[in-house]
């Protein structure tokens, strides 16, 4: 037994060191081989090798940091973050370790959004080195602390956005970038960077909305060339896409292609003002095609890529290419510009301002002639990854970009998202208005107040408009495609409601809109009321562009963002006679002054009678507001009312025409207003010649005889057409068909008793 | 949520415009009423201590250049604003202000005024060529100054090149 036990355990030792003495040979040889590769920078091949000895070994600190410095080194960021836990294992041994363990640790957590933890490495890596490292790390680090410490702020006003991959049939382990989409979605096209072929290969790719939501499978655009092709920009409706074409050398030019059919032509290069022998990378055009924006590398630049800006001259030739200035542009790249179609709102790409990590996007609002400090786009738009190529559809609502962030099918992948309503660019309208009451001279602003209230939801605006009481002016601000009603309640009027609907526009617009009150008076007696509303649309896009930069300037004036004193204290003290101008131009006082209703064929004018004797507290609306309860009359919708009332059918005739050449006259006992009753029949017959007519009506005259007190007559002549009146309107004639016509004193008659009389006229309601 | 509140708030600042309207106009008066202060010189007895606007009643300028007093000084002078109810209570003032509806009593007003270095400032079409210094019209709907030359001349203010180069002279 015991022989047997001894031989088995030194079979057993022999074994093991037999396998031992194997396993060194090859740890050696495997570390040989890692270190080689590795020092040659050849990281894919050293990482297989110190994964490997790492197994083996699987204590040893020194793998440990190498294979994280391989994997950190890969282009994919999904092998990147998974540097992490190699780093975490070998900063144990710092004696063994570079110290810049810490600093590899803190840019892999930051890549994996662990912001925290890369701050506190980075601050251990500072700590560890102090300032003897070389200036280039030393910047290298602060800039990787700066972009951690913004990455905190943004993570903290995390916008509620979910960011969608576009999927495998557009995404791919290739490159995907620049997506470019038309306004209304139909197509997209974007360009992908094959790295398998040597060289790489980019090329255009195009995708049509199949319409149920998907995009259908891209197709390669041949534009004829070798060389590479990439999408720079494509025009609000698709028809017209904007690409780059580059060599080897570096240096690539924009052209644009316009699709024909089926087909798209062949590239036509954008004159020198666009290319300039440099770089020349992406564009974007404003709707009307007439100013483009594109990244270059120019020299005279303010560094790496700027942003640019050409407008079209007079001859449709593009003008001289204008650097953005230092608000836009960095001493970093900026590139992928994206006008919005409100041509004031630019995105773009930078790594330049303040990024949390690589490239974000960057938002920049243009307020009269200067950019606005870029925005950050925010997380989870922008991650420490690079996030880029930024593109938004032209109701404001999806937005389209690339990005090589975590997840994804590899590299750079096309991602888009739902634009929250709060952050989506609207594109609104603005309506001016002024509501007056009374008629001709004595047309006056009137103590009125009105609610808004949304017509699909009943949802009221948060705000109650109170126009002013010294002008009647009123400013309202509406999004687009919507109807609203509004609700005017003004002192002495029933209340009205009038819905106006917002057009489905993508642009700011402007809508002036007049109404007028008036009290619809039957001899003398408040019978109905009367509105006409007036709505001139402008759209300022097609207006000249002065109008929209005035009216932001004008904003900018009005909402303090300007010292305007110290505005005009400069115009003054240069003595600038037009700036002077200007300025106060920005004050002017009423705008509707200047709007020709009757001039612009966006206009749209109604009007409509209420008389209350046919609008009982029953044919009311009821619209609940709030807390409030508001019977208004019944609602006008002004468009609608516009054109039936700019194509009235002209009705035929169908009654006997003799009808019109009658004239039925009641005679009154002197200071008396009681009709008698032998008109009382003639008056019968009427009713009936009205029932049987329907487009008929009747127009009642009352005289007065001129003798004794004026305004006693006129009492007297007013009570006794009323009289009438009211026999015709209690049977069953409404006051809609009763043309009142107070005449008063007349002596045109040379017998007294026939001046007190009321005359009675058949008339045709159509053709008055 | 930054951008949530940054959208209302230009829609609340909209709205104010609106609501302001005829208020806004006002600003631009008080625009040029603190310009005067810098471009027009007094005599020195009125360039120490206090600068004094006086109001004559209620005028929706007050507002604008209460504002102007808080946040502006007129060289090294503190810009006083001092609403004054009736003619008669009118203190010793760099300037004042006569809103249109006291635009009758100007010519007491001037002749109180003789020989005082205030500006007198109207804002009525006509009352530039009455006597008041400076006249704030509005002309094609934009506000504008007229300027008496003879009446700030009267009233021992001296008036800058530059004022007088945009000014409506009189």
């Amino acid at each position: 037994m015991i022989p047997s036990k001894f031989v088995g355990l030194l079979i057993g030792l022999f074994a093991v060191c037999y396998q031992t003495l194997g396993q060194q040979v090859d740890v050696d040889n495997l570390r040989f081989r890692a270190e080689k590769y590795f020092s040659i920078k050849n990281y894919e091949q050293a990482y297989k090798l110190f994964e490997e000895l790492t197994k083996v070994v699987p204590e040893d600190h020194i793998n440990h940091y190498k294979t994280g410095v391989c994997l950190f080194n890969f282009l994919d960021i999904n092998e990147q973050v998974k540097s992490i836990p190699y780093f975490e294992f070998a900063k144990k041994n710092l004696e063994v370790i570079p110290k810049d363990v810490y600093f590899y640790l803190g840019q892999a957590y930051h890549k994996d959004m662990r912001i925290e933890e890369a701050l506190e490495s980075f601050n251990n890596y500072k700590r560890l080195t102090g300032s003897t490292e070389n200036e280039d790390i030393e910047k290298k680090l602060e800039h990787s602390i700066q972009t951690c410490k913004n990455a905190l702020v943004l993570l903290r006003q995390k916008k509620n956005i979910a960011i969608t991959n576009l999927g495998p049939s557009i995404n791919s382990a290739n490159i995907e970038y620049n997506p470019v989409v038309a306004a209304d979605q139909s197509r997209m096209a974007f360009t992908v960077l094959d790295q398998s072929s040597e060289p790489f290969k980019e090329e255009i790719r195009v995708t049509y909305n199949n319409g149920k939501g998907s995009w259908e499978k891209p197709e390669t655009i041949d534009v004829g060339t070798e060389n590479n092709v990439g999408t720079a920009g494509m025009s609000a409706d698709g028809k017209e896409m904007m690409i780059f074409i580059g060599g080897v050398n570096q240096t690539g030019n924009l052209y644009s292609i316009q699709r024909k059919g089926k087909k798209w032509s062949t590239p036509n290069i954008y004159n020198k003002q666009i290319n300039s022998g440099h770089l020349e990378s992406t564009a974007s055009t404003t709707p009307d095609g007439r100013t483009i924006y594109f990244a270059s590398n120019r020299p005279g630049g303010y560094g790496g890529f700027d942003i640019y800006m050409s407008k079209k001259d007079k001859d449709g030739n593009w003008g001289k290419a204008i650097n953005l200035g230092p608000i836009v542009n960095t001493s970093a790249n900026e590139d992928a510009p994206f006008i919005h179609p409100d041509q004031r709102t630019l995105f773009f790409t930078s790594n330049g301002h303040n990024t949390i990590g690589g490239q974000d996007i960057f938002k920049t609002v243009k307020m009269g002639q200067k950019w606005s400090n870029p925005e950050n786009m925010g997380f989870p738009i922008n991650t420490a990854a690079d996030d880029n190529y930024f593109t938004l559809t032209a109701d404001g609502k999806k937005g389209f970009f690339s990005s090589d962030r975590k997840g994804g099918f590899g590299r750079q992948d096309i991602y888009w998202f739902d634009m929250p309503e709060e952050y989506a660019n609207i594109p609104l309208t603005l309506v001016k208005g002024r509501i007056l009451a009374g008629e001709g001279k004595n047309k006056k602003p009137v103590s009125c107040k009105i609610n808004v209230v949304e017509k699909d939801t009943g949802k009221p605006l948060e705000y109650v408009y109170s126009p002013d009481i010294q002008t009647g002016n009123y400013l309202m601000i509406f999004p687009p495609n919507k109807s609203y009603n509004m609700i005017i309640k003004a002192d002495g009027y029933l209340p009205h409601t009038i819905s106006i609907e917002v057009p489905r526009q993508t642009y700011f617009y402007e809508l002036y809109q007049q109404i007028n009150l008036k009290s619809v008076k039957q001899f003398d007696k408040v019978v109905g009321q009367e509105v006409t509303v007036q709505n001139a649309f402008f759209d300022t896009k097609k207006e000249d562009v002065i109008n929209t930069k005035k009216a932001n300037e004008s904003m900018l004036v009005r909402n303090d963002s300007v010292d305007v004193y110290e505005l005009m204290d400069l115009i003054i003290a240069s003595e600038d006679e037009i700036a002077f101008d200007y300025l106060s131009e920005l004050y002017k006082i009423n705008p509707l002054e200047s709007v020709e209703f009757n001039a612009s064929s966006k206009t749209e004018s109604a009007d409509a009678v209420y008389f209350y004797d046919e609008n009982k507290k029953e044919d009311l609306e009821l619209h609940i507001v709030g807390n409030d309860t508001i019977y208004t009359l019944p609602e006008l919708n002004v468009k609608q009312a516009s054109i039936a009332q700019k194509n009235k059918p002209i009705n035929k005739i169908t009654y006997d025409k003799k009808l019109l050449e009658s004239i039925f006259m009641v005679y009154f006992s002197a200071g008396d207003s009681i009709v008698q009753e032998d008109y009382l029949k003639q008056m019968k017959e009427v009713v009936t010649i009205l029932d049987k007519n329907k487009s008929l009506g009747i127009e009642i005259s009352g005289f007065a005889s001129p003798e004794g007190d004026q305004d006693k007559n006129k009492v007297l002549s007013n009570a006794r057409a009323n009289e009438v009146l009211n026999y015709f309107n209690t049977n069953g004639i409404p006051r809609r068909r009763i043309i009142a016509k107070g005449l008063g004193v007349t002596n045109d008659n040379t017998e007294k008793e026939k001046n007190r009389r009321v005359e009675i006229r058949i008339v045709d309601l159509d053709k008055i | 949520m930054k951008q949530y509140i940054a959208k209302y708030a230009i829609v609340l600042v909209l709205l104010m415009v609106v609501t302001n309207l005829q208020a806004q106009e006002y600003k631009f008066h008080s625009v040029f009423i603190y310009q005067f202060t810098k471009y027009i010189e007094w005599p020195v007895d009125y360039r120490s201590g206090e600068f004094i606007i006086a109001i004559l009643g209620e005028s929706p300028v007050t507002p604008y250049l209460e504002d102007v007093a808080r946040t502006k000084t007129a060289g090294a002078q503190k810009i006083v604003v001092k609403k004054v109810s009736n003619i008669n209570e009118i203190p010793k003032c760099n300037m004042l202000f006569i809103p249109r509806s006291k635009s009758g009593e100007l010519n007491t007003i001037l002749a109180k005024l003789t020989d005082k270095p205030t500006l007198v400032i109207t804002e009525k079409p006509g009352l530039g060529k009455q006597g008041s210094g400076i006249n704030l019209i509005t002309i094609n709907d934009k506000l504008k100054f007229e300027l008496n030359e003879a009446a700030i001349q009267k009233s021992k203010l001296k008036v800058s090149n530059n004022l007088l180069s945009l000014a409506i002279r009189i």
